[in-house]
């Protein structure tokens, strides 16, 4: 399904949007049970033990509408095109985010990234623990998203390839106990525009964000992180092998000629 | 500021659409005030001693990005086309109404209209209790409404002259009782419109806001206009409609004379 251009593109960039990967019959009936869940049903999933925070559409997040968006549209192919056919496990969860607009004349901030999966006591993790449990982020809009500082998926372009160069120049990836690093980034951020059923998939360790959102509407976008079958087994070690779990892109790059077969 | 026609239209309906009347810029700013509020405020306004439970966006209801929506120039002309020239109290409080979609897979029902100022004990009236403490409806949407069954401003057109003939016969006081259960000469309307139309009607339309099926949340902001004798006049609006609408008395008389 990806052309060998999509492939490099994303070796190169560490992020791809596709458009119209997912129909609009289902993007409407997910959008649907989002509003739904927003106006009568509200915040939820709050586990302090697990050091998660409340949050909207927290009843969603193994919906079938919402999960088939993922397993049952192109966008598995599209996964499996990069990681090697048969590699990637079938979603099971999946977060809906609405971000809604900053207070009227409110203006945005700079947008700030961070790498996923360094807890800070409220997102899962505890602070100074670390874990690289999924090997890509696919966001699908269930909107359009016209313009920066809407709320945007944000990433941070070849973050990917300096992080691993940085994490072997800086003995190894235990540096993310400390926190996120902060030295300066390849490139400024892109705010990711897209329309309601565009995909945009990254890799996982790209310094990523969403913008604020200073726009008229809500930002709605579910996103998962999609887990190639040796996640477990390759662990934190991706950190400095980036492109173990992504057999695709592997063999575009050879074919290519840019890596050694 | 408003044609014959549209006058016409509004005597005989007892509502009319003035498409494009609030600038986009205005429609804008209200509706990220709302959306802003629906997930960082959320419920609030509910005040028992009142009647009123709690409703989303309630601190909004008195800030100019709302209020001025219908202060503007267009809609209070339009309201002065109406109600005669220097007869409408500004507007100091609306009511921005989120509506969101049904459960998902459930279908709508056929759309149940009232009367408004009947109490039901959460509206701000108690039960049994009914008061007429406005002119007219109002209403903004924020954005686009393109089909039925997405939460639409809903009117039965002509029922504000079903129910003045009725009330002339049994006297309003019926209302006590709720809204009257009496046939209306048309079917309800589902209100389509662009964000930035302004709909106008009559306090003794019935109306309601319709079914959202649609995967949007429904947003739309509501006034209630003042003729600036409405507390005087007070319940006898219910059996001399146009009392407050001066500005349609040339068109009553060009019926009355046909």
């Amino acid at each position: 399904m990806l052309t060998q251009l999509q492939k490099k593109t994303f070796a190169d960039q560490g992020f791809l949007r596709i458009p119209g990967v997912v129909p609009q019959v289902m993007i409407e009936a997910a959008r649907r049970k989002v509003y739904h869940s927003i106006g009568n049903v509200g915040m939820g999933g709050e586990d302090l033990e697990k050091h998660r925070g409340g949050y909207f559409c927290a009843e969603l997040m193994a919906d079938q509408t919402i999960i088939d968006m993922y397993n049952k549209t192109p966008v598995m192919q599209i996964a499996e095109d990069l990681m090697g056919e048969g590699k990637v496990q079938p979603v099971k969860r999946a977060k809906t985010y609405p971000r809604f607009p900053l207070p009227l004349g409110e203006e945005a901030e700079e947008p700030r990234g961070h790498i996923d999966g360094i807890g800070n006591g409220t997102n899962g993790q505890a602070k100074g623990k670390y874990s690289r449990g999924f090997t890509a982020f696919a966001v699908i809009y269930l909107q359009d998203v016209e313009g920066p500082y809407s709320g945007n998926f944000t990433v941070w372009p070849r973050t990917h390839t300096f992080f691993e160069d940085y994490f072997k120049a800086n003995g190894g990836h235990e540096v993310l106990a400390e926190g996120m690093p902060r030295p300066e980034l390849p490139e400024p951020p892109i705010m990711v525009n897209g329309k309601a059923g565009d995909l945009v998939i990254a890799h996982h360790a790209m310094v990523h964000g969403a913008c604020q959102n200073a726009s008229a509407n809500v930002r709605l976008a579910t996103i998962t992180r999609l887990r190639h079958v040796h996640v477990e087994e390759n662990g934190p070690d991706a950190y400095v092998d980036i492109w173990r779990e992504w057999d695709g892109v592997r063999e575009a790059l050879v074919e290519t000629g840019e890596v050694p077969a | 500021m408003l044609t014959l026609k549209q006058k016409r239209e509004f005597v005989d309906r007892g509502f009319l659409k003035i498409e494009g009347a609030i600038p986009m810029v205005q429609v804008e700013a209200a509706r990220r005030s709302m959306n802003h509020s629906i997930g960082e405020v959320g419920l609030g306004g509910e005040n028992k001693d009142s009647n009123r439970s709690p409703f989303f966006c309630a601190e909004l209801c008195t800030e100019p990005v709302i209020t001025d929506l219908f202060n503007g120039a267009t809609v209070m002309a339009a309201l002065e086309s109406l109600m005669g020239e220097g007869n409408v109290l500004p507007v100091n409080w609306a009511k921005p109404y989120p509506r969101f979609p049904l459960l998902m897979g459930k279908d709508p029902s056929n759309p149940g209209g009232h009367i408004d100022g009947t109490g039901n004990g959460l509206n701000g009236t108690a039960k049994g209790d009914y008061n007429r403490g406005f002119t007219a409806f109002a209403v903004v949407y924020l954005m686009d409404l393109p089909t039925p069954w997405c939460g639409n401003f809903t009117v039965w057109p002509g029922s504000h002259r079903t129910c003045e003939a009725y009330f002339k016969e049994v006297g309003h006081e019926v209302l006590s009782n709720g809204t009257p259960q009496i046939e209306f000469p048309e079917p309800p309307v589902q209100v389509t419109g662009k964000a930035g139309d302004l709909i106008l009607a009559h306090h003794a339309m019935i109306h309601t806001g319709g079914p959202n099926a649609s995967p949007d949340v429904r947003l739309a902001v509501i006034a209630r206009p003042k003729h600036i004798k409405t507390e005087e006049l007070g319940k006898d609006a219910y059996i001399d409609i146009w009392a407050e609408w001066p500005g349609v008395h040339d068109v009553l008389e060009e019926a009355e004379a046909v």
